[in-house]
């Protein structure tokens, strides 16, 4: 058991942090907390990629004088995956807090009861 | 420096106001809702909470069986290290030109990808402007008004004038080493933007706005991307993996720096409609 655990201790890591920001997202009331908290299960993300690409023993992919022996270079897909990820990640937090700007623009707050409370007494 | 040197010996005004305030949003006179619409409310959060807890204890044992389950960790052998890695790596630098695999795999083989890429950074900054561009003439006057009235800091304005340079070296380096090096057009991109961002911070964005104005923003990102369509268009058109390396290389080269120059903008203008709402 412990073995499987130290085997996989990077992918169980990322779960850990991955459900921390999933369960912040979910339970906290705080909008911008809420965005925080989504970047956390980015990094999450994140890591276990880049932990699926490592070879022990391996470095990176860049070509030295070597040449090209598979052998030598560790994966460099999830290298890419990831450099993908950030700069959705990095949009994603952008609008989101350009919105929450506006939203504490119209309503003074962003706190989500609040927000409800508001958004009820609007409606009626 | 006598700013500075008046600075260290306590004799440099303390600045009372140097931040900008927008106008405080004016809050309704709090309305208490009526007893009923109060606790089921009240109701609907707890539900949400509990079914949050649940939800999100379930999602950590499933994920944690799955972790397990995996191939152990950093082992050769794995299930990812398969022929499109062996491809990748073995035939990146005839193919692509570049010493970088991932620089070349993603600019190349998966230059689609990196394209989309790209467009969603050029999407995120033209919502961020949709979102906070400052229409209200008070406001961004009050802004300005404010951005003026403010004392620059000694102490960050000197460290600026011997840090910018460096900072510009290393980006420019990082940018055009790309497909050599470890960097690339995004990290090499996020440097520029921020030297731009240290620039602004220390010698205000007038300062900036004498040779980086809202129409040279907004050539720079377009420009860039179209630079990337039309050399990644030419790189298809000449037949992809077939062409000569040299030449690939040449097209890694141009459209890594189209990147940067995409990334570069964005990331001053986040910084800039976030803090003034305008450029």
């Amino acid at each position: 058991m412990l073995n499987l655990i130290l085997d996989n201790r990077f992918a169980i890591a990322s779960v850990i942090l991955f459900v921390t920001g999933f369960a912040n997202m979910m339970l906290h009331p705080n909008l911008i907390k809420k965005i925080v908290s989504f970047n956390i299960m980015d990094s999450a993300t994140f890591l276990m990629l880049a932990s699926r690409g490592m070879i022990a023993g391996r470095s990176a992919a860049i070509l030295t004088d070597g040449g090209a022996d598979v052998t030598r270079y560790v994966n460099p897909i999830p290298a890419g995956l990831v450099l993908t990820g950030i700069v959705v990640s990095v949009s994603v937090s952008a609008f989101s807090l350009a919105l929450v700007q506006r939203i504490y623009g119209a309503y003074g707050t962003v706190d989500m009861r609040e927000l409800l409370e508001a958004m009820k007494k609007k409606g009626e | 420096m006598s700013a500075f040197t008046n600075w260290v010996d306590g004799e440099h005004p303390v600045p009372l106001k140097t931040e900008f305030k927008p106008t405080p949003v004016k809050k309704p006179a709090k309305k208490r809702a009526s007893l009923g619409d109060e606790r089921r409310l009240d109701g609907f959060l707890r539900l949400y909470a509990r079914c949050g807890v649940v939800i999100s204890v379930m999602l950590l044992i499933v994920l944690l069986i799955g972790a397990v389950a995996l191939p152990a960790f950093a082992a050769p052998g794995n299930p990812t290290d398969n022929e499109v890695v062996h491809r990748y790596v073995g035939s990146a630098e005839e193919e692509t030109g570049a010493e970088n695999v991932i620089a070349g795999m993603i600019l190349n083989y998966r230059g689609f990808d990196t394209f989309g890429e790209s467009c969603v950074l050029f999407l995120a900054v033209c919502c961020v402007m949709l979102l906070l561009w400052a229409t209200n003439d008070r406001l961004r006057a009050e802004a300005r008004a404010c951005e003026k009235t403010a004392p620059r800091d000694a102490i960050l304005a000197t460290n600026a004038k011997m840090i910018l340079p460096c900072v510009l070296c290393f980006g420019m380096c990082v940018l055009f080493n790309g497909h050599v090096s470890p960097g690339g057009g995004f990290s090499g991109g996020s440097i520029l933007g921020a030297a731009l961002i240290l620039f602004a911070v220390a010698f205000g964005s007038d300062a900036v706005r004498r040779f980086f104005t809202a129409k040279v923003f907004n050539t720079v990102r377009i420009t860039g991307l179209l630079i990337y369509a039309s050399m990644f268009g030419v790189y298809i058109y000449q037949g992809a993996n077939g062409i000569d390396s040299n030449l690939a290389r040449y097209i890694v080269l141009v459209i890594d720096i189209a990147v940067g120059l995409v990334v570069m903008s964005t990331m001053y203008g986040f910084y800039s409609f976030y803090t003034k709402g305008e450029l």
